[in-house]
Formats: structure tokens, C-alpha cells, sequence
């Protein structure tokens, strides 16, 4: 249990204890205070008695003319008493028969008179001054007492108190709270684990979808490539010249190819020359400049033997250019990629993408110029059939058309 | 057992000592202790503790216990030194004349000396504004005398009113209020006009109120007298002893108690008392019983 609760209860059960004090202490000073006043009216009683009994005595006296009798009556009867703090006998002209006064002066003290008569007449006013000091120590005493005795209680009572609330709420619900603190603790961790789990598979779910998307995306774009790759394969197997299968070609690339210029190059086995039939410039036009330069010095041809891809980043970066390198820097561009023209495991040509920029087309560009390429090459082929048969045989080469 | 026989004849020898002894010590006191018989001037217990340290003077000097017996009052004090029931008796002067003239002559021993001398002086008193200031002005008054056989409280005082010529019938009324102390709270009081009292208790009240209004003539002090019980041999040493006082060196706290103003003992002879004597007779001669 926290230390704060406990000194809420003990708190709590401290002021209660102390209300209870209060109510006690009160009850107390009531009770000393009534029995105080029931002794002191005794007290006076009791003096009044006295004073009767001394005025029947010293009456007697004075009546016989036995001043000194009365006098020393009266002087022993006060010497005797501790109580009396003062005596006076005064008679009728004014003259102090006994004037005692006590060694010893007194707080507590009350004054009683009698008067001594005899035949109607006046024989002494007696006046004693009584000391109530006893009583009033007795009542000290007594109040010192219950002072006590309430204090020795009430810290008794407390401390049960406390006892019995710790061993029947306190400890308890210690207990319970400890249970409490230890299945939220639990809680908390579950909680935790679950929000981690949960926040991994709304990342995983939100990956998903978006690779779904992406996927999505990428199909639909596949799709509409594929429309347009077969729109495309159509209208170039329709397509009756190279010329004519060079601008579909390079009119799709500039379209669906994220590049500045196309290039389509021929390789002439026979002359050894690589050329280059058609380009697409950034404005869209179609020219058919029939450039020439060697194979060898044509650019990565090795690579495009393999079917590969020959890709440059930065035309500056080379530290030898082929002519295809310096043909491309001519039209200022600084990457390119050349994409083989094979039919039937036979490199034709090339097509080549390239860019303004420091970085060649990649991606599904490129994978489109392959496509467009792979087409390119495939109607290239059914060109140079056609174009056979019609040499060999020109009927079946006009059928064929 | 010889032991055993020899402490027999030990205690035996023992007990034939104390009786060869007891007679002795019998012999040595002639009949008891001597006793100091004194009138009621206080009550009994003062009076035993006033005259304590003189018994206890006098055992001393006198190889014999002395006794203190307090008589009842006046006359039974008198009576009882009249007819030797004690040794030694202090009486006033008017109880020694009176004593005398009913049983005989006692060997007087001495008498007090106050202040430095053996004769006393009474007071005839009255209160603060009473309006009285001369003897005569006691007519229709009333009067408080003490013991009827008080020297200073009654027989001298009341001669010396019939000098001036009030006799106690031409008082409004008088008293007899046993002691010197009453005759001073009567007065005071206001129950009487004025009384008599000895010089002693004049001054003891009068700064309660108490005022002189006239002086009573001067006569011969109280006397310690021997009965005829006491032998002269006794009674000479007693008469030595009393004499010596004032040359004890515990004087003051002998005599003292008994009165404050007791500057010693000296010689008496019975006709110190002839004046009183005289007072006695003109008092009879006027009527009262005394």
C-alpha cells in the first residue's frame, strides 16, 4: 500500500482520536467543575455549621461575661483548623473580640458571616475566611488523573484502532491493491504486446496493400502496355517497311518510354556498319538521317551479342568513346541504354534510349523499350524475309505482302 | 552444675543489694515531692507550662522534686495554703491578708519585683470615646471588676473609687468577670464603661482601644509564702533559692513565663502588706463583703 494512503487513514484516525480526546477533555472539565461546585457548596455547608456551632458556644460565653473564654475559643477553634485562613469576631461598637489570620495566604478561598445574637441584640458578627485549597488540589489531582487516564486511553484506543483498521481494511486491501497493480502491470504489457502486434500487421497489411497496389498498378500498367504492345505488334507486323516499322517504333517510345530521344540503329553484316535508321527527337519529330559508323567501334556490341542490355550512365565518364558515344554527345545526351535487335539468336540492330541526364531509363521504361524492341526486331525479320522471298521469288513475295 | 550455682548466688546477692538500697532512696525524700501551689490566673495547661521552668529550678536547687498544683480558683487556693495542703504558695496580696487573717501567720519568703520594683500599681481603664475622664464620671456607669479577691482588680480599685467617692452603689451597675482579661474585653466590648485591670493586661489592650482613666495605689507585689508543711530547713533553703534567682544565669526563661516584667525576687516581712491591710478594713467598713 502506498505510504500516502496510510497516512490518510492515519491521519484520519488521529483527528478522530483527537475529536474523541476533545469531546472527553470537555466532558471532563464539565464533570470536575460540577464536582466542584457540590464540594465547595459542602464546603460552605459545612462552614455555615461551623459558624453556627462556634456563635452557640461563644454565645454561652459572652453571655457570662467570659470574654477571654470566647476570645480564646474562638482564636484555638481557627488555630486548630488549617482551613481557616482568617477569623474575625467583631462586636457591635465595632471592636475586633478576634482578629486570627492564618501564616500562610491562600487563592482559594470563600468568606462566610454569622451573626452571634442574644435576646434580639448583637453580640458579635463573625466572619470566617475558609481555605478551599484542599479541594481544589483533590480536584487538580483528580483532573491530572483523568487527564491522564483519558490520554493513556484514548492513545490505547488509537492504537487499536489502527490495529484493527490495518488488520481488517488496510492489509486487505494491501493485498488487493498489490493483486491489482500486479494484473495492471500484466495488463499493460499485454496491451503493449498488442498494440505492437497490432501496429506490425497494420504495417504489414498497409505494406501489403500498398505492394498491391503497387502490384495493381504495375498490372494494370503491364496490361495497357500489353494493349498497347499488341496495338503496336499489329501495326507493325502490318507494317510494309523498315521506315515505317522505325517511326511506329519510335513514335511508341517516345510515348511510353521515359527518355529524350530514340535511336534505331541497323547492323550491315556485309559492310560492317552499324546504321542508323530512324531517331525521335524531344519535339517529336521522326527523321531518318542514315548516319553511318563501324561496328566496332559500336558501343558495347560484346554485351549485345549476349542478348544484353548495354547501359551508360554518363557519356562524359567513358574513357574511350566508341562513334555511337559520339554520335549521342552530338545530340547532348549523356546516358543511354542500347537494347538488342535479335531474331532467332541473330543481332540486327539496336535501340537505343537516351537521356539529357546523368541517369539512363531504367525500370519499366526500359522494359518497354525492350518490348518495343523485342518487336522491332521480330517485324525487322519478317522485313528481311519478305524482302528475300520477294527477291527469290516475287509471286510468293507479293502474296506475302 | 557449678556454673548453674554460681548464677543463683549471683542473682541472690543481687537482690539482697537492691533491697539493702530501697530504703535508702525512701529516706532520702522526706515525704514526696514538694508542692508549688498557684491560683488560676490562666488556664491549667498554661499555667503548667508558665511554671514549668521554675519547679524545675527549685528541684534543682533544693535536692527535690517540686510539684506545680493549680488551684481551682481564689479561694480554693487560698484555703488550701491556709491549711497547708501544699509547700510553697504563690499568692496575691490581697489573698496573702485575707489567707492570713483566717489561718494565721505562713513565713512569707519574697516577693516579685516588677520593673525593678516590689510593688504594683493597678489601672482603672475605659475605652476610646467614652467620654470619660475623671473617677467621678463613673456615676451611673457600669463598672467590671475582676476576681472578688483580686488585689489589683477589685479590692484596691474599688477603695480607691470609694476615695473619690463613687461607692460601687452609684455605679449604673458592676460585675465581677473573674479575670483581668474579661474585666479589658468587657470594657472594650462596650458591655461595661470601665474596670480595673492589672498593669500587665492594660498594655497588652490598649493598643486595641483600652485607655487609662486612673492609677490605684501602690502595693506590696505578689509573694511566695511555706506552709506550715514545709520544715524550716526547707523553708530556708526555698527562701535562699528565690532570693538567688536573679543570679541564675537562666533567670530570664525562669520567670519570665509567669510574668514579663519579674526583675527579680526580694525580701518580704508581713507588714509590707499593713496597707492593704488598711484597704481591707475601710472596705469592710463601707459595706463590702469581702
Amino acid at each position: 500500500m502506498k505510504a500516502s494512503i496510510a497516512l490518510r487513514y492515519r491521519r484520519a484516525l488521529v483527528l478522530f482520536v483527537l475529536i474523541l480526546l476533545l469531546f472527553s477533555l470537555i466532558a471532563n472539565g464539565l464533570l470536575i467543575a460540577h464536582q466542584r461546585g457540590i464540594m465547595l457548596e459542602q464546603s460552605k455547608a459545612n462552614t455555615d455549621r461551623e459558624l453556627r456551632l462556634m456563635s452557640v458556644l461563644v454565645r454561652e460565653a459572652l453571655l457570662k461575661r467570659n470574654y477571654s473564654a470566647a476570645q480564646d475559643f474562638l482564636i484555638r477553634w481557627a488555630q486548630e483548623d488549617r482551613e481557616v485562613v482568617e477569623l474575625t469576631a467583631t462586636a457591635a461598637n465595632g471592636f475586633q473580640l478576634v482578629d486570627y489570620k492564618r501564616d500562610g495566604d491562600s487563592i482559594h478561598t470563600f468568606t462566610l458571616q454569622h451573626q452571634v445574637d442574644a435576646d434580639g441584640s448583637r453580640l458579635l458578627d463573625l466572619e470566617m475566611v475558609r481555605d478551599f485549597s484542599l479541594i481544589e488540589q483533590g480536584l487538580t489531582r483528580t483532573r491530572i488523573q483523568l487527564l491522564l487516564g483519558t490520554l493513556v486511553f484514548m492513545l490505547l484506543l488509537g492504537r487499536f484502532l489502527w490495529v484493527t483498521v490495518q488488520r481488517l481494511a488496510l492489509i486487505p486491501m494491501e493485498r488487493i491493491e498489490s493483486e491489482l497493480r500486479k494484473q495492471q502491470y500484466r495488463l499493460r504489457r499485454l496491451t503493449a504486446q498488442k498494440d505492437k502486434e497490432i501496429t506490425r500487421t497494420e504495417k504489414r497489411l498497409a505494406k501489403e496493400v500498398k505492394l498491391r497496389k503497387q502490384q495493381e498498378q504495375v498490372s494494370e500498367q503491364r496490361a495497357q502496355r500489353l494493349v498497347v504492345v499488341q496495338e503496336l505488334e499489329h501495326r507493325i507486323l502490318e507494317a510494309g517497311s523498315m521506315e515505317d516499322i522505325a517511326s511506329l517504333a519510335l513514335d511508341h517510345v517516345r510515348r511510353f518510354v521515359a527518355c529524350q530521344q530514340a535511336l534505331l540503329f541497323w547492323f550491315d553484316e556485309q559492310q560492317e556498319q552499324a546504321v542508323l535508321v530512324a531517331e525521335s527527337t524531344p519535339d517529336g519529330a521522326f527523321k531518318l538521317p542514315y548516319q553511318q559508323c563501324s561496328i566496332e567501334g559500336f558501343a558495347g556490341m560484346p554485351v549485345l551479342e549476349r542478348g544484353q542490355n548495354h547501359v551508360i550512365q554518363d557519356v562524359l565518364d567513358m574513357k574511350s568513346q566508341s562513334g555511337l558515344d559520339d554520335l549521342l554527345f552530338e545530340r547532348r545526351l549523356h546516358s543511354y541504354s542500347a537494347l538488342p535487335l535479335r531474331a532467332r539468336g541473330r543481332l540486327m540492330g539496336c535501340l537505343v534510349i537516351g537521356s539529357e541526364s546523368a541517369i539512363s531509363c531504367a525500370g519499366e521504361s526500359l522494359d518497354s523499350a525492350t518490348e518495343v524492341a523485342e518487336l522491332i526486331a521480330i517485324a525487322l525479320r519478317d522485313d528481311c524475309y519478305r524482302a528475300s522471298v520477294a527477291f527469290d521469288h516475287p509471286a510468293t513475295g507479293h502474296s506475302l505482302q | 552444675m557449678p556454673s548453674r550455682i554460681r548464677e543463683q548466688c549471683r542473682a541472690l546477692l543481687a537482690m539482697c543489694l537492691l533491697w539493702c538500697l530501697v530504703p535508702v532512696g525512701a529516706l532520702a525524700q522526706d515525704h514526696g515531692p514538694l508542692v508549688l501551689g498557684v491560683y488560676p490566673s490562666a488556664s491549667i495547661a498554661e499555667m503548667e507550662a508558665n511554671y514549668a521552668p521554675l519547679c524545675a529550678y527549685l528541684s534543682d536547687v533544693l535536692g527535690q522534686a517540686v510539684e506545680l498544683r493549680v488551684g481551682h480558683s481564689y479561694k480554693e487556693h487560698l484555703d488550701a495554703t491556709g491549711m497547708d495542703q501544699v509547700d510553697i504558695s504563690f499568692l496575691g496580696p490581697a489573698a496573702y491578708v485575707e489567707m492570713v487573717e483566717k489561718y494565721g501567720p505562713k513565713r512569707p519568703l519574697a516577693r516579685l519585683e516588677i520593673n525593678g520594683r516590689p510593688t504594683s500599681q493597678g489601672v482603672i481603664v475605659t475605652r476610646l470615646n467614652t467620654r470619660l475622664f475623671d473617677l467621678r464620671d463613673l456615676v451611673d456607669r457600669r463598672f467590671a471588676f475582676g476576681d472578688p479577691h483580686s488585689t489589683l482588680s477589685h479590692l484596691v480599685p474599688r477603695f480607691q473609687l470609694l476615695e473619690a467617692g463613687i461607692p460601687v452603689e452609684k455605679l449604673a451597675g458592676y460585675e465581677f468577670l473573674d479575670s483581668h482579661e474579661n474585666v479589658a474585653l468587657g470594657v472594650l466590648m462596650g458591655d461595661f464603661d470601665a474596670g480595673a485591670v492589672k498593669p500587665e493586661v492594660y498594655r497588652a489592650y490598649h493598643s486595641k482601644g483600652l485607655v487609662s482613666l486612673a492609677k490605684t495605689p501602690r502595693v506590696s507585689e505578689h509573694l511566695f509564702v511555706a506552709t506550715n508543711r514545709l520544715s524550716a530547713d526547707a523553708a530556708e533553703r526555698t527562701y535562699h533559692a528565690l532570693l538567688d534567682l536573679r543570679l541564675n544565669p537562666d533567670f530570664a526563661s525562669i520567670v519570665k513565663p509567669i510574668n514579663g516584667g519579674i526583675t527579680g525576687m526580694v525580701d518580704v516581712s508581713d507588714h509590707d502588706y499593713d496597707d492593704l491591710r488598711t484597704i481591707f478594713r475601710i472596705l469592710r467598713l463601707s459595706g463590702a463583703d469581702i
